[in-house]
C-alpha cells in the first residue's frame, strides 16, 4: 500500500470527525421568538381597573343595623349624560362641573381630605356613585371612574343613572 | 497493528438532535394550544383607552373573562364569557349569572374580567356588572363580586 493511499485512508475513515448540526436549534429558536412577539404585541398594554362591587343592595341598611350610631353618608355623585356626540359630566355637592375625565381627577384631587389637605370635604372612603346614563359611551364611564380611582378614592359604585 | 486501525476505524463523535427536535414539537404543540386557549377568552374589540394612574398589570389569579361582544352602532351582539356565547336578553343574562355564581361557589375569590368596546354603550355593559354582582349574592359563602375593567393604556410621551 502506497503511503499517499495510506494517508488518504487517514482522512476518510481513521480521523475522527467533531460534527454539531445547529440548524434545528435555530428553527426552534426562530419558532420561539416569533410566538413571544405576537403575543407580546397582543397583550403588553392590557391593563386591569380593579372595582370593587357592592355585595348586595341591602349592603348600607346592613351596616346601619350593626351600627346604629353610624352617620350615613351622602354619596358623592358623579353624573354622565350624553348630549349632541358628547359625554358631560356633572357632580352632586355642590362641586363645580368638569369638561373632562381629566379635569375631574383634578376637582376629585382638591376635595380630598387627608393629612395633607385639611380643608378637603371627603375622605378617601367616602362612597362615590358613578350614574352613567344608558347611552353613554364605555370609553367615557372608564375614564371617569380611572379619574375617581386616580384620585385617591377607594369607594365607587355604579348605578343610578339618568 | 496498522491494518487492524484501517479495519476498526475510530468512533465517530456527533450530538444526537432528535431529543431535542423532539421536545421543539412539545413545545410547538404547548404554545399552539395555549394560544387557542388565550384565543376563547379574547374577543377582538377596542378597549377604553385610559390616560394614567388607576390602571395595574393583570395579576395572576383565579378568572372568568366576560367580553361584551361589539355591534354596529354602540350596541352588543351578546356576551361571551369564557368562549361560551349568551345571548344579550333578560334570560341569557340569568344564564351567564348562573355559571358566574357556579365558579364563585368553587372559588369565593374569583375576580372577573369585564371587556367591553370603547363605543359599546353603558346599558349592554351594566348587565354584565349586575350579572356579577347578582352572581356573587345567589353563591353566598362570603364571595365578593371583584370585577377588573379591562382597559389600555395610552402611551405618552416622555420628553
Amino acid at each position: 500500500m502506497s503511503r499517499e493511499h495510506r494517508a488518504l485512508l487517514r482522512g476518510t475513515h481513521a480521523r475522527a470527525r467533531l460534527g454539531l448540526t445547529i440548524t434545528p436549534m435555530i428553527d426552534v429558536v426562530f419558532q420561539l421568538l416569533i410566538y413571544f412577539l405576537l403575543t407580546a404585541g397582543l397583550i403588553a398594554n392590557e391593563r386591569h381597573l380593579r372595582a370593587e362591587l357592592p355585595p348586595s343592595d341591602d349592603a348600607s341598611a346592613r351596616a346601619a343595623a350593626e351600627d346604629p350610631f353610624a352617620l350615613e353618608r351622602e354619596p358623592l355623585v358623579i353624573r354622565l349624560t350624553r348630549t349632541n356626540d358628547r359625554s358631560t359630566i356633572s357632580l352632586s355637592s355642590g362641586l363645580r362641573s368638569p369638561r373632562d375625565a381629566v379635569e375631574l381627577e383634578v376637582i376629585l384631587r382638591g376635595a380630598l381630605l387627608d393629612t395633607n389637605r385639611p380643608q378637603g370635604l371627603f375622605p378617601v372612603d367616602h362612597p362615590i356613585r358613578l350614574a352613567p346614563a344608558p347611552d353613554v359611551p364605555w370609553n367615557d364611564v372608564v375614564a371617569a371612574f380611572n379619574a375617581v380611582i386616580a384620585a385617591g378614592y377607594r369607594t365607587v359604585a355604579f348605578g343610578g343613572g339618568a | 497493528m496498522p491494518r487492524d486501525r484501517r479495519r476498526f476505524p475510530a468512533a465517530e463523535i456527533e450530538a444526537n438532535l432528535t431529543p431535542m427536535i423532539d421536545v421543539s414539537f412539545l413545545l410547538i404543540i404547548f404554545f399552539a394550544l395555549v394560544s387557542q386557549i388565550s384565543d376563547s377568552e379574547r374577543v377582538e374589540l377596542s378597549l377604553p383607552r385610559v390616560s394614567s394612574g388607576a390602571a395595574a398589570e393583570p395579576e395572576e389569579e383565579a378568572r372568568f373573562v366576560l367580553n361584551a361582544i361589539p355591534a354596529q352602532g354602540g350596541a352588543i351582539g351578546g356576551y361571551a364569557l369564557n368562549g361560551v356565547i349568551y345571548d344579550a336578553s333578560p334570560d341569557g343574562v340569568a344564564r351567564m349569572a348562573e355559571a358566574i355564581a357556579e365558579g364563585y361557589r368553587r372559588n369565593p375569590r374569583l375576580a372577573v374580567n369585564l371587556r367591553a368596546d370603547r363605543a359599546t354603550r353603558y346599558e349592554w355593559v351594566e348587565p354584565a356588572m349586575r350579572a356579577t354582582t347578582t352572581a356573587a349574592k345567589v353563591a353566598g359563602g362570603g364571595a365578593l363580586p371583584r370585577l377588573n375593567l379591562v382597559v389600555e393604556e395610552e402611551r405618552t410621551n416622555v420628553p
